[in-house]
């Protein structure tokens, strides 16, 4: 794997767009590893009954959270999205058009995360 | 475990959680946008031997993709690569406390009445 991951790097250092790629797959991949220890240890909350639960909720939902989460949501997206990329090239398919796929990857994340942006906009500004 | 199989089961775990993942989350934060996350709730949810049973091979394989791709980050770098051993080890064993502490918060529901 070692190999594997610097002939990856090697590549992508070869073109502008997939250094970035790289990157930002590695950063988006540190911070939500971070996050799913601290979800899991969140939700645990739960075996300490539904008084600490709701209340530790009740902050987590709150405006600075919800912003926080659109934050996580645009990493979830770069990372799920670049890695389905990433499958497609160990398949061997796409990878003349790397450029492309990654653009489309940018503007696929950006739709989705645009749309979730309008619907969680009324919950950020009530609050 | 070789290398190679570390490789190869990151990429057949990365397929898995694109599709469980992102249903998850559709699910939960789509589905219900805006609602208030309730303890009745998420324990109402939690009873559902379908959702307890997707949600426990999410978080298996997200903590196993997660940490195997901490573990690759780590040896990529020349300071670690002598530690490699070490940083298997110590990756595993906070792979099986998160594991099982994610267990046992899932399925608790099952029991409170």
């Amino acid at each position: 794997m070692l190999n594997n991951l610097k002939k990856e790097s090697i590549l992508a250092c070869q073109s502008g767009v997939g250094m970035w790629a790289f990157l930002l797959h590695r950063l988006t991949g540190l911070a939500l590893i971070f996050y799913l220890l601290m979800h899991i240890m969140v939700i645990s909350t739960s075996l300490r009954g539904p008084h600490a639960f709701n209340q530790l909720l009740a902050v987590l939902t709150s405006q600075p959270f919800i912003i926080a989460d659109l934050g996580l949501l645009a990493a979830v997206l770069f990372h799920g999205l670049n890695g389905i990329r990433i499958l497609f090239f160990d398949l061997g398919v796409g990878i003349r058009i790397q450029k492309i796929i990654f653009w489309a990857v940018i503007a696929a994340a950006a739709l989705i995360w645009g749309v979730t942006l309008y619907l969680t906009l009324p919950f950020i500004m009530g609050k | 475990m070789k290398a190679g199989w570390l490789w190869f089961l990151q990429r057949v775990t990365a397929a898995l959680i694109v599709i469980i993942l992102y249903s998850h989350i559709f699910r939960v934060h789509y589905v219900e946008l805006g609602q208030p996350i309730l303890f009745a709730g998420v324990a109402l949810r939690l009873k559902d031997l379908l959702i307890l049973l997707t949600d426990s091979s999410l978080l298996l394989l997200a903590l196993f993709h997660g940490l195997n791709g901490v573990r690759a980050v780590l040896l990529d770098y020349e300071f670690f690569t002598k530690h490699e051993k070490r940083i298997s080890w110590s990756l595993l064993i906070i792979g099986i406390i998160f594991f099982f502490g994610g267990v046992k918060g899932l399925w608790a529901f099952l029991i409170i009445k």
